[in-house]
């Protein structure tokens, strides 16, 4: 008996430093690729897709991006795994009934690291709003969610540029923020308010078995695994859509109607209905920018989450549409506010 | 063989990939341990909210919350469930 338990220990340990061994080493690699700018292939520009028949267009432009962007995407996943599986979620419902403030801070800062799967937003949103904090932090949570989760931001950052990825924080820490408080001020979120309150009685938990390490990592591994699955098909579609745009769309166009002030608010309203919480708007953001949209406008573009239709909708059914249309209209202002802003600050409006 | 009785388990979940998985390993646990159970979806996430569950795919044995947030083990499972069954 006791050499079976040794023996266990032992493939425990094993499978733990093989798992550590990996996460390590995919960590590293993306650290010294960026640091050596590698690639597995020349990168390509829009001058070379123009010179290949049309079936090669977006083969060319799948290999260009994975040959560079695959160590990136790999980090994501796992990170985006590692980090939800990890974190003490008992902890956070706890810490969400202690009161508003609490609230708001834990909102902004949970947000990115617990909703970088969609099925997991409502039900938290939800979570939030019964649980006693009310429906500024649920708002709050809701608006950061997709704009500046963990993912989002990370291929944001490499796809683009990092500058970008921080504004993109800072955009949706101060939007998500004056949304929520906004809505717990009007009449209509306080009467949500009201008839969620306090009416979810606290979870009898039990505190089960720890679990050893090695399954943990492997949780996290499978979990970021099942992202990878949900996403990257509506990714790897981005990419072939924005092969030809970028391809055909002639850039004078673009140049024209996505630059100045008009060129914000068209971003802010078409990046809307194309707003996916899938990273297919930080792709086609990427093909309009290099064809000439301004930065102003390409931040208008990327803060399209008041749009995220499919949450909105399930959002309407636990508060009210007032609400829902309430935090979208600010988070929309939000959006061309901070585009102009952008746009005027970093000399590209 | 006599058959043990669980009572109510409830799984929490939107109806995602996740959630279906976890109610799938429930089925299966109490298949193989023989355990005659009533087994509930909880799908609105209001009815979740009011569980005071967060985090799905979840799963509440007779009011006990024992997993949030993941995919258990087949194994958990079946430990949770032969932990709580009891004989007629």
């Amino acid at each position: 008996m006791r050499l079976r338990i040794g023996a266990l220990e032992g493939w425990h340990l094993i499978r733990t430093s093989i798992l550590l061994a990996f996460i390590i080493s995919v960590i590293v690699g993306l650290i010294y690729s960026r640091v050596m700018a590698y690639s597995l292939a020349p990168t390509l520009s829009v001058a070379d897709l123009h010179g290949l028949p049309i079936w090669q267009i977006p083969i060319a432009y799948l290999i260009d991006y994975f040959s560079h962007g695959w160590l990136c995407l790999l980090f994501a996943f796992i990170a985006a795994g590692l980090i939800y599986e990890l974190i003490p979620k008992h902890l956070i419902t706890t810490y969400m009934r202690s009161g508003r403030a609490a609230g708001y801070l834990l909102a902004l800062v949970a947000a990115p690291f617990l909703t970088v799967c969609s099925c997991t937003m409502v039900p938290l949103f939800a979570g939030v709003l019964y649980s006693g904090a009310g429906i500024g932090p649920a708002i709050t949570f809701l608006l950061m969610a997709p704009s500046a989760n963990i993912l989002a931001i990370l291929v944001t950052g490499d796809l683009l540029y990092w500058e970008l990825a921080w504004v993109r924080i800072v955009v949706s820490v101060i939007v998500a923020l004056s949304a929520g408080i906004v809505v717990s001020k009007t009449p209509w979120g306080k009467l949500v308010e009201k008839e969620c309150h306090n009416t979810a009685q606290t979870a009898v938990v039990v505190s089960g078995l720890e679990q050893p390490l090695d399954e943990k990592l492997w949780a996290a591994l499978k979990f970021g695994g099942y992202l990878a699955k949900q996403i990257l098909p509506y990714f790897i579609i981005g990419l072939i859509a924005v092969s030809y745009v970028e391809a055909y769309l002639p850039s004078d166009i673009v140049g024209s109607y996505l630059t100045g002030i008009g060129g914000i608010l068209i971003a802010s309203v078409l990046g809307g209905p194309l707003y996916t919480p899938t990273l297919v708007e930080i792709v086609v953001g990427k093909g309009l920018w290099s064809l000439g949209m301004s930065k102003g406008a390409l931040l208008a573009w990327l803060m399209g989450q008041p749009y995220d239709i499919a949450n909105a909708l399930a959002v309407s059914k636990i508060a009210k549409w007032k609400v829902v249309l309430t935090y979208m209209v600010i988070a929309w202002f939000g959006s061309v506010v901070f585009g102009l802003l952008y746009g005027v600050l970093s000399g590209s409006l | 063989m006599e058959t043990k009785v669980l009572g109510v388990v409830k799984v929490l979940g939107t109806g995602c990939p996740r959630c279906q998985e976890t109610k799938r390993l429930v089925i299966n646990a109490l298949a193989e341990l023989q355990l005659a159970a009533d087994v509930q979806e909880v799908k609105d996430p209001r009815e979740i909210a009011k569980h005071g569950v967060m985090f799905t795919p979840a799963i509440i044995i007779n009011n006990q919350l024992v997993s949030q947030g993941r995919v258990p083990t087949y194994d958990e499972v079946k430990k949770w469930f032969a932990e709580r069954a009891s004989k007629t």
